[in-house]
């Protein structure tokens, strides 16, 4: 159990940050935290990725349970996707826990790198509006397939894995993105807590870790959320994409050194 | 039709909430009980938090007679049940 309270303040004050900055660009907090937990606050990688899995629990749990009472959620959609998704988090922790802490680094570098790509790729272009349904034989099955990488990237790095869900639902499956959103954030609670499971009978998980990025992360959406329309979100979307690439080739860098 | 899926929802929000207050009471009692179970007990609870919110929609929908969403979540409950107990092993 980590004791050190300096840590936990660090870690509180950087998930403050960490809200902020997903409530403004939408993204959920799981890529940011365990860089900064890694690189900043020298926690060990696969600490990092269980603590932030169970974080993901709490985040996606408080926005999909507002979700759920609007019935903005897809029920049927989330259900016919999970079973993969959850699978592929129990095989991705699983895979993680088998890998040298090196090799986590460096795929967790990689796996930035891409989130990085995509992030930009929305800051100059802008979030596609409308439904733009791909027509492919096999939809179904297709998403499923997809969503079961989904779940082994979050089950490997501690992200919710809404990144790949989101595009899958609207893509694939047709889904408005106000309720593709929706029902992702109710899939990435379900995700990551399959996936936590592992880390926590494997004894992983830092429980005042938890409480202090928890902790930090709802006051910070909350403010993240009311400064919305007063900060331009291009330009913090842009700042996140440049401290997203930064903190790949600083993880890629220690794999390499 | 639309699905009135309000005790998921709050089982969802305190849930977690209350997973997070027990792990507080189990940090702040540590140093006098000398043992992590409070701890455990309240990480666990935020983990199965979710599940236990997938049972609630499962019984809803058995409620409803909605027997596609029902059989779609408890497949869905099942398969994550069998797949972390047999990750456990």
């Amino acid at each position: 159990m980590v004791e050190d309270l300096d840590n936990l303040f660090l870690l509180f004050i950087g998930a403050v940050g960490i809200g902020f900055v997903s409530a403004i660009t939408g993204i959920g907090g799981g890529s940011l935290m365990v860089p900064f937990m890694v690189l900043i606050l020298d926690y060990d990688v696969k600490v990092a990725i269980a603590v932030s899995l169970l974080c993901v629990v709490v985040t996606s749990s408080t926005a999909a349970s507002t979700y759920l009472r609007k019935g903005l959620v897809d029920l049927k959609t989330a259900l016919l996707l999970e079973p993969s998704t959850a699978l592929g988090a129990i095989i991705g922790a699983h895979i993680t826990l088998a890998l040298p802490v090196r090799v986590v680094k460096g795929a967790l570098g990689l796996l930035l790198i891409w989130i990085s790509i995509m992030m930009l790729r929305r800051a100059l272009k802008g979030m596609p509006q409308g439904r733009i349904v791909i027509n492919l034989p096999n939809r179904k099955l297709l998403a499923v397939l997809s969503s079961f990488f989904a779940g082994i990237s979050s089950g490997m790095f501690g992200i919710g894995g809404g990144v790949i869900k989101v595009p899958v639902m609207t893509l694939l499956m047709g889904l408005p993105i106000k309720t593709a959103v929706a029902t992702s954030s109710f899939m990435v609670g379900l995700t990551a807590t399959s996936g936590g499971i592992v880390y926590l009978a494997e004894g992983y998980i830092d429980p005042p870790s938890v409480l202090a990025l928890a902790l930090g992360i709802i006051p910070g959406a909350t403010l993240g959320a009311r400064a919305i329309g007063r900060i331009k979100s291009k330009l913090v979307l842009l700042s996140f994409v440049a401290v997203l690439m930064f903190a790949a080739l600083r993880l890629l860098y220690t794999v390499i050194t | 039709m639309k699905l009135d899926l309000k005790a998921s929802s709050i089982i969802l929000r305190y849930g977690v909430i209350a997973g997070l207050i027990i792990v507080l009471i189990g940090i702040a009692t540590y140093s006098y009980l000398k043992t992590q179970i409070v701890i455990f007990i309240g990480t666990l609870t935020i983990a199965l938090t979710p599940l236990i919110s997938l049972t609630s929609i499962c019984i809803i929908m058995a409620k409803k007679r909605r027997l596609d969403v029902l059989l779609l979540s408890l497949a869905t409950l099942i398969i994550i049940l069998i797949s972390i107990i047999t990750s456990l092993d």
